[in-house]
């Protein structure tokens, strides 16, 4: 019989296994909305979820890097207008929801009182090449925006799981200590078994 | 040159901190974890960059 150390740990088993989108509900709050507020504002959906560490890092790094990429391009990164951007890129920038919206309202002239930079620029200027004409940052601009509404896909798509964290790490080791401890229980079953038969058979051939 | 270290860095950082935040819960995993791997990505593209320059040097003077 096998009396070694045992797999489990108590603080693992102690935690009890519920699905995270359903302890969010029993918590009063709703998966759906804090998937919709992270795709709002990034970030701003693991705040109200309660994971204030994640949300406060979704807010500074991935919503930074999207208005650093915006900052970059001049605050012309995000367009549908093929001539002027990529439009192929918007499908990565929404990702960011409101300030992708806000970049694209801004650079189609339908923010009031915003004015972007290549309304001032010249006929000349404007029918050149959009990147080259334009300031040599807005490829990376572009680039960073498109980066940070895919990274806040992940965190809209873990916001809907209701921040599971390390739930399924927890709920794999949680089985396959159950797969351990049924193998071990079978096998000491059979040997039982089969000390039980030899002692059967010593007894009967004595 | 400033800005693009710091711009290379916020993007590693970034991915850095939302691969690790969707697999961790608690705070100091999430943080050791982040670390880790914007060490991983900083060091495997420095090193990347570096080995790059070494064969063009290398393959310049062949």
């Amino acid at each position: 019989m096998n009396d070694g150390p045992t797999v489990a740990t108590p603080s693992e088993d102690s935690v009890p296994l519920v699905d995270p989108a359903e302890a969010l509900r029993a918590r009063g709050k709703s998966p759906e909305l804090a998937g919709l507020l992270a795709w709002l504002v990034p970030g701003v959906g693991h705040l109200y979820a309660g994971a204030l560490v994640k949300g406060a890092g979704g807010v500074v790094l991935v919503l930074g890097l999207f208005l650093w990429g915006l900052y970059l391009s001049g605050g012309e990164a995000v367009w549908l207008d093929q001539e002027r951007g990529h439009q192929y890129a918007f499908l990565a920038q929404i990702g960011a929801g409101a300030p992708a919206l806000l970049g694209l309202a801004y650079s189609h002239e339908k923010l009031p009182g915003a004015e972007p930079v290549y309304v001032h620029l010249t006929e000349k200027e404007r029918a050149a090449p959009p990147y080259a004409a334009g300031h040599p940052d807005r490829d990376a601009g572009l680039l960073f925006t498109m980066i940070a509404g895919l990274l806040n896909m992940l965190l809209v798509h873990d916001a809907l799981s209701g921040v599971p964290g390390a739930y399924a790490r927890r709920l794999e080791e949680r089985r396959r200590r159950e797969r351990l401890d049924a193998l071990r229980t079978q096998l000491e079953a059979e040997r039982a078994a089969s000390s039980e038969a030899g002692a059967t058979g010593e007894g009967e051939a004595s | 040159m400033t800005e693009d270290l710091l711009t290379f860095l916020l993007v590693c950082l970034s991915t850095a901190f939302v691969c690790t935040a969707i697999k961790e819960d608690e705070d100091a995993r999430l943080a050791l974890g982040t670390l880790r791997l914007l060490g991983v990505m900083v060091g495997g593209i420095l090193g990347f960059a570096v080995l790059v320059q070494v064969v063009t040097l290398v393959a310049a003077h062949a």
